[in-house]
């Protein structure tokens, strides 16, 4: 089963492209959605999907960002590009990005089965070609996870840091480098990063300042992604902490 | 070539004032330039008569001087002649030492009762035989065998002057000496007795030739031989001044212009005189006549500039500036300016008529342009098709009903009513009434989209609903509260929507609790033209090009205000005044 996630900031849209397609019959599963670029980019990493669907005109990061962030950290992921936007500009763009397809809302079932077939079938050829070419991993003490701590409580505030990027920078596979940092701290890669910026967050909300300000000084630039996860954090919504 | 040089150099002036004024400055550089050199050329002039004048008069004083001069010495050669011991000695048979002592005696006694034997060295008086009684010391050499003798013989009598007595007599210090020589004859018989020479000293002439004013003068004979004043002068004697007539010409004297003067003052004797002295300054008359004439150029020119100034650069500078402020301006205005009746008066009026004409062709021009964009308005409205869109609306609103499925149908009729007020058949304004209509269904569309991150509430005076508004000047306010208001925040916000008639007219306030815009931003979307506006942001206007509509529909640019405060709110009012409403009526028609 191939893993499918959708970025698209209107709900019903969402919603609408999980029902309409027959995913289990194009050998697909919809593992994830998010509501903004900012979004996905810190949750793409549990979510590890094969394919991704992307809106291109959304607030903070656009599907264009999106686009050129995922596809030089995701070398094997393919993106779909679905927009309203019937406009020579984006289109433009978007040839010169990477990207499967583009196509244009309101979306047509047909049209988008015949692109999930395609894109499968490229997908089946990759894996298989890539059997066997399982590389060698170099060793991740606690030492190199230190570092790699120190790294995220410097640069949490920077929006587009995520495993990916961090274990490009660091030189390790990213699944290893996943796995080795819950054994040495005790919470997930993702967990840790998001531990560093609510914290921040809880000290902004006592001097006062704006939740979309606040979510802007650590790193999630989306209010409303920052206001669910500060909510999953605390347990209280951002304006009713005190 | 180095005309050419500056030539290439040469300034360009752009104003004709200054190419007028630059004109007369050479002009007048021309006429100091004439005036100078006439006054040179009338100064040399005059130079030149004055010198021959003084050359010519001095020739004359000195020609009458040796004249007088020579007469005075016949007479005294007479007188000896006619002595009684002189003709004694020269009619006895044997001449012996007595006899010549008492002629040299008889000579003295004439020469010294008149005053001038200064100059006459010696007297001679020769026998036919060659002996000879003389006065005066014995400094002369006698030549018997000479030429000299036979040219006194052949005068008959009658006196000769020679200088050196043509050979003759040669002083030894090698001094000329004038000699004055006749033959003497007896009264009687008419036989000839003997010869009288007299010489003459060369200094004789020294006095008169040095009161004289010239640079050179001299004496000579008939062969060029000097006898005395400036030998320099005497080398340059030609034959030509041996003539019964005076010779003057200009020739240059020891490296200067000088006036010459040759005279035949007593044959054999010519007098040749130099001068090079300067006139006296130019005579006031003269300079008056000249000086008054270069007034009279100047004048006459500075008139010409006057009469230039007054009809030709004056009202064509009037012209240019004229023309000039149309570009300024940038509209095609007429000159209104009074113009001369004349070539430039038709120029203008030329002008004028070309401004016209150009006028009524923009003019025709924008009239095609509005139809046009009239037609091409309505040719949008038939693409849309807005029967079938009804229509289908309409029945997959029944098939909702039938699938009691409430939610869709409501949101079919709304959407369905936007679009119906949205086209508008295609109008240009419509009633306030339907445009809150427009942004009260796309408001309640967009939450269905967005879910409920915003409400939206509404405070319109009853007065507000009939006023005629442009189509679509709230929709993209509220599009905007949305985008950069109210999705930025992340909380829940109020869209609020208040209307109410003053004096100034409609007044509409769209107010959001978005994240607020900054000075800078405010500043921005104020600023921007429409052009840039849909230039930035293809397929729509957003928020700066409806500001831009609306000012171009009610002509006027203070009718939006936008106050903000950062995290707080936004506030977008627009007021439509109540004289744009005809302005729009008079234009629909």
């Amino acid at each position: 089963m191939k893993r499918v996630m959708i970025v698209d900031d209107e709900m019903p849209v969402r919603k609408l492209l999980q029902a309409s397609i027959d995913w289990e019959a194009l050998g697909l599963e919809v593992v994830g959605e998010a509501a903004s670029g900012i979004e996905a980019i810190n949750i793409i990493d549990d979510v590890n999907p094969d394919i991704v669907f992307v809106d291109i005109c959304m607030p903070f990061m656009d599907g264009i960002e999106f686009t050129k962030m995922a596809t030089t950290r995701y070398p094997d992921l393919r993106v779909i590009v679905l927009t309203g936007f019937d406009d020579f500009e984006y289109a433009r763009q978007c040839v010169r990005l990477p990207v499967v397809e583009y196509m244009l809302k309101p979306i047509v079932r047909s049209e988008v089965e015949k692109v999930l077939k395609r894109v499968v079938d490229e997908l089946d050829k990759c894996s298989l070609d890539e059997k066997g070419s399982q590389q060698e991993e170099p060793a991740l003490n606690s030492f190199e996870i230190q570092k790699i701590v120190n790294y995220l409580k410097n640069n949490y505030k920077d929006s587009t840091i995520n495993l990916a990027s961090v274990a490009q920078q660091f030189g390790f596979n990213a699944s290893y480098l996943s796995r080795k940092f819950k054994k040495e701290m005790g919470v997930s890669f993702l967990e840790y990063l998001m531990k560093c910026r609510m914290e921040h967050a809880i000290e902004l909300k006592k001097s006062n300042l704006k939740m979309f300000e606040t979510a802007n000084e650590v790193g999630i630039p989306d209010p409303n992604y920052f206001g669910r996860c500060f909510k999953k954090y605390t347990g209280i919504s951002y304006s009713e902490y005190v | 070539m180095i005309f050419d040089k500056l030539w290439n150099k040469r300034i360009h002036f752009k104003s004709l004032k200054q190419k007028t004024l630059a004109f007369y400055v050479i002009l007048f550089g021309f006429f100091a330039i004439l005036f100078v050199a006439s006054f040179m050329i009338v100064l040399r002039r005059t130079n030149v008569d004055y010198r021959a004048k003084a050359s010519e008069k001095a020739v004359d004083n000195v020609a009458s001087m040796v004249n007088s001069t020579v007469q005075n010495y016949n007479y005294i050669s007479r007188l000896i002649m006619v002595n009684d011991r002189v003709v004694s000695f020269l009619k006895c048979e044997e001449a012996d030492k007595s006899m010549s002592y008492e002629a040299r005696m008889g000579m003295y006694e004439i020469l010294n009762h008149y005053g001038n034997i200064n100059y006459i060295e010696s007297v001679y008086i020769f026998r036919n035989d060659g002996e000879y009684a003389n006065t005066g010391k014995n400094e002369y050499i006698i030549d018997m065998e000479s030429d000299g003798w036979q040219y006194i013989l052949e005068a008959d009598g009658a006196k000769t002057l020679s200088i050196n007595g043509n050979g003759v007599i040669i002083k030894k210090d090698g001094k000329p000496t004038l000699t004055f020589a006749r033959a003497i004859n007896d009264i009687n018989s008419q036989e000839l007795l003997g010869i009288l020479v007299m010489n003459i000293s060369s200094s004789c002439f020294d006095e008169v030739i040095s009161i004289q004013k010239a640079s050179g003068m001299c004496v000579v004979d008939t062969n060029g031989t000097y006898l005395c004043g400036d030998e320099e002068l005497a080398n340059l004697y030609k034959d030509e001044y041996n003539s019964e007539n005076t010779v003057s010409k200009n020739i240059r004297f020891r490296g200067k212009r000088a006036a010459f003067t040759a005279k035949n003052a007593i044959p054999p004797l010519i007098v040749m005189c130099c001068t090079n002295t300067s006139a006296t300054p130019l005579p006031i008359e003269t300079l008056f006549a000249m000086l008054m004439t270069f007034c009279a150029l100047f004048l006459s020119s500075i008139i010409h500039t006057l009469f230039v100034q007054k009809n030709i650069t004056k009202p064509i500078m009037t012209l240019d500036a004229s023309i000039e402020r149309t570009k300024a301006e940038g509209w095609l205005a007429r000159i209104e300016e009074e113009m001369p009746d004349d070539e430039i008066g038709r120029l203008a009026e030329s002008y004028n008529n070309m401004i016209d004409y150009m006028n009524e062709l923009f003019e025709q021009l924008l009239r095609e342009e509005e139809n046009i964009r009239k037609a091409e308005m309505m040719v949008l409205y038939e693409q849309i098709k807005p029967h079938f869109l009804y229509n289908t609306l309409e029945t997959i609103r029944y098939l909702a009903i039938q699938e009691d499925a409430v939610q869709v149908r409501d949101a079919l009729e709304t959407l369905g009513s936007f679009y119906r007020n949205f086209l508008s058949k295609g109008k240009r304004e419509i009633p306030f009434r339907d445009e809150l209509r427009i942004i009260q269904d796309y408001l309640a569309l967009q939450k269905l989209r967005y879910g409920d991150s915003f409400t939206d509430e509404y405070e319109i005076d009853e007065g507000t609903l009939d006023y005629m508004v442009p189509k679509l000047i709230l929709q993209p306010l509220v599009e905007n509260s949305i985008y950069h208001g109210v999705k930025l925040k992340g909380e829940h916000c109020i869209i609020k929507v208040t209307a109410r008639l003053s004096e100034g007219g409609l007044h509409v306030s769209i107010y959001d609790t978005g994240v607020g815009m900054s000075e800078e931003q405010i500043q921005k979307v104020l600023e921007t033209k429409r052009e840039e506006a849909v230039r930035k942001s293809p397929g729509g206007f957003g928020l700066a090009g409806t500001i831009d509509r609306i000012r171009y529909y009610c002509n006027k640019d203070d009718v939006v205000t936008i106050r903000s405060e950062m995290g707080e709110y936004t506030e977008i009012e627009i007021c439509i005044p109540q004289n744009t409403q005809e302005r729009l009526r008079d234009g629909e028609e």
